[in-house]
């Protein structure tokens, strides 16, 4: 007979099953990064895109509407990253970029061509992932992989240019 | 069958690469073509990366369902595990969990698709506890599958319903101090019947025949003569316990944020407590489970009290050795006869967890069919007089009654607007008048919500002893 306090024998609910096997595998995928995360990550690049675009504005006027106009299209991506804005900054990006840049091939560039696939990327996450979610680091990583290998093709092939012209 | 869709990130990389290589040519940049070489490499790896794609697009089928290992019981921590099957196609899943105390509004979790190794299948367990009873949702996996970049994506897939019967917690309390029983055999409580047992009445002459164990060596030593030690049989009782369950009366509960502005501040204000909770816990304090338990415990009804009440007393009783047995006052559910054992508890409690609100006129006291000579615990929020009358010819056909009040009143009060506080204090005067009417025909009434009913018990019967 059991004391006074403890649970009825045969009714207690199901114990939390043990896997040690498994655990060091569980304790990597429990390392997770918040949905709103993410957005904050996307805002950041958006941010940086627009601001090394418009960096080698002259033109006063210019540089404040194009200023203006990625701005407004940075909120709208980060709001809503499933909507066409993102494909309007980075259109918007390259037009400004060819009004304002030389022909130049340098670290610029280089940063721009990763930012606006950091862009890109981020923008095809977010508009699947919700902003409460918890998104497990091991979700993120086959991305992160291929971000890898474009950006590092990418700046490649921009250093290739650069030597050959 | 879930639909794949292309997403707008696929349209987008399309636009980008067309747009920037068709400008960079015509004007002669290769820096612009440049831009968009890397999100062209990412096109490639993403779409190399799909299983059927550029063949046919996907054909897996996502869906998830969730599933508990044993039964459930209120108050205790139960493992759900929701598998997740057809994620050949994903790369990230978005899954909808039950709430944990961790995360109380939720959890929404982002996974890693399957890998070859897993055969299209994952699996996620989550801790939750339990804190309703009867029939109860535990989880609805919703989720949403996203190929490769989030390119393709499937509608968001409604996930099976579990829902579970969960059992009311029975914590075991200590017996309660019954009076004398007439009748019964070999229990834990008295009766007023000579006979084998621990209750010394007096020592009469010892004369041949008597057990030598009865023998009182003591008073043999004080005064060199042999006694024998009269004393009243040990006793066990049978207990049916009466549920009143025509109304369940509960706390008000304030109603849901509506508006985003309404919900973006509660949900503002949750993390706020979950990092105070936090705080709490680090020095020691309450931390959220405590938290969630007592904002739980404050929206108790009277049928929640009801079932708690009913399933502790059983619990306790039959654990002392005593036989108890169940029926509902408006005779709508089977009664349960008189029973002892953890499989007579399991069927009580079972009981207890499918019981609703009763739509039926109160049955009268003769019709309960009552065993002569049980106990009778009368379970009711007392709020009406028809309660306090079947009380009185339960008390009439001589049964031993005691009644316990399941009306969480505190707490109904507290949540109360001001409106409703002068129909409350109306209210609870007429309660007062019923069981100050039961107290005064020697019916001991004892308040559920107050706690330590034992307690009460024995001050009641201590206070009748006095008045004879």
């Amino acid at each position: 007979m059991s004391r006074p306090g403890e649970p009825v024998r045969g009714t207690a609910g199901a114990p939390p099953a043990a896997d040690p096997a498994g655990a060091e595998r569980a304790a990597a995928a429990a390392r997770t990064v918040p949905g709103w995360g993410l957005r904050g990550a996307l805002g950041l690049a958006c941010g940086l895109l627009v601001v090394l675009t418009v960096v080698t504005g002259q033109d006063l006027a210019a540089v404040s509407m194009a200023t203006a106009v990625l701005v407004a299209t940075t909120v709208y991506t980060v709001a809503a990253p499933g909507g066409p804005a993102a494909a309007l900054l980075l259109i918007g990006v390259m037009g400004v970029h060819l009004a304002f840049g030389g022909p130049v091939l340098d670290v610029r560039v280089a940063l721009l061509a990763v930012l606006m696939l950091a862009v890109h990327q981020l923008a095809g996450i977010c508009a699947a992932v919700p902003v409460r979610a918890q998104v497990t680091l091991q979700a993120l990583r086959p991305v992160a992989i291929r971000f890898a290998i474009a950006a590092g093709a990418g700046v490649l092939a921009l250093v290739l240019v650069a030597v050959l012209s | 069958m879930s639909t794949w869709f292309v997403t707008p990130a696929m349209y987008r990389a399309l636009a980008v690469i067309v747009f920037g290589v068709g400008l960079g040519l015509s004007v002669g940049r290769p820096d612009v073509v440049l831009l968009a070489a890397p999100i062209a490499v990412a096109l490639l790896a993403a779409l190399a990366g799909m299983r059927h794609w550029p063949k046919r697009r996907p054909v897996s089928d996502p869906h998830a369902d969730s599933e508990v290992g044993d039964a459930i019981v209120s108050g205790s921590r139960v493992r759900v595990r929701t598998t997740l099957t057809g994620l050949d196609d994903a790369e990230l899943v978005t899954v909808r969990l039950p709430d944990t105390t961790e995360r109380p509004t939720g959890l929404t979790k982002v996974i890693a698709g399957a890998d070859g190794a897993t055969g299209g299948s994952k699996v996620v367990d989550v801790d939750v506890d339990s804190r309703s009873w009867g029939t109860t949702r535990i989880a609805r996996p919703d989720l949403l599958a996203a190929g490769p970049d989030g390119l393709l994506a499937t509608a968001p897939v409604t996930g099976r319903e579990l829902v579970e019967l969960v059992l009311p917690a029975a914590p075991r309390q200590r017996p309660l101090p019954l009076p004398p029983i007439d009748g019964g055999w070999a229990g834990a409580h008295l009766s007023r019947r000579p006979g084998q047992g621990n209750d010394l009445v007096d020592l009469r002459d010892f004369v041949a025949g008597d057990r030598m164990r009865a023998v009182h060596w003591r008073a043999y030593a004080r005064l060199g003569k042999l006694y024998t030690r009269r004393t009243l049989s040990d006793a066990d009782a049978e207990l049916t316990l009466c549920l009143d369950l025509r109304t369940n009366l509960a706390p008000r509960v304030p109603p849901p944020p509506i508006g985003w502005v309404n919900r973006m501040a509660a949900s503002l204000q949750e993390t706020i407590q979950l990092l105070r909770d936090r705080r709490s816990e680090r020095a020691g304090g309450p931390g959220t489970k405590e938290r969630l338990d007592a904002r739980e415990r404050a929206r108790y009804g009277s049928l929640d009290h009801t079932a708690r009440a009913a399933a502790a007393i059983a619990a306790t009783q039959i654990g002392a050795g005593d036989r108890v047995g169940m029926l509902s006052v408006t005779g709508d559910r089977r009664p349960i006869r008189s029973g002892g054992g953890n499989r007579h508890l399991q069927r009580i409690r079972y009981e207890l967890a499918t019981m609703r609100v009763s739509p039926l006129r109160l049955t009268p006291a003769a019709n309960w069919h009552l065993r002569p000579g049980a106990i009778v615990l009368l379970l009711s929020p007392l709020n009406d007089d028809d309660i306090v009358e079947a009380a009185r010819a339960v008390r009439g056909r001589g049964h031993q009654l005691i009644v316990v009040d399941t009306l969480p009143r505190d707490e109904i009060v507290r949540a109360a607007t001001a409106p409703q506080l002068d129909h409350l204090r109306v209210v609870n005067v007429q309660r007062e008048l019923r069981i100050d009417h039961l107290k005064r025909h020697g019916i001991p009434v004892l308040h559920w919500a107050d706690g330590h009913i034992e307690t009460q018990l024995a001050a009641a019967i201590r206070l009748t002893r006095t008045r004879r």
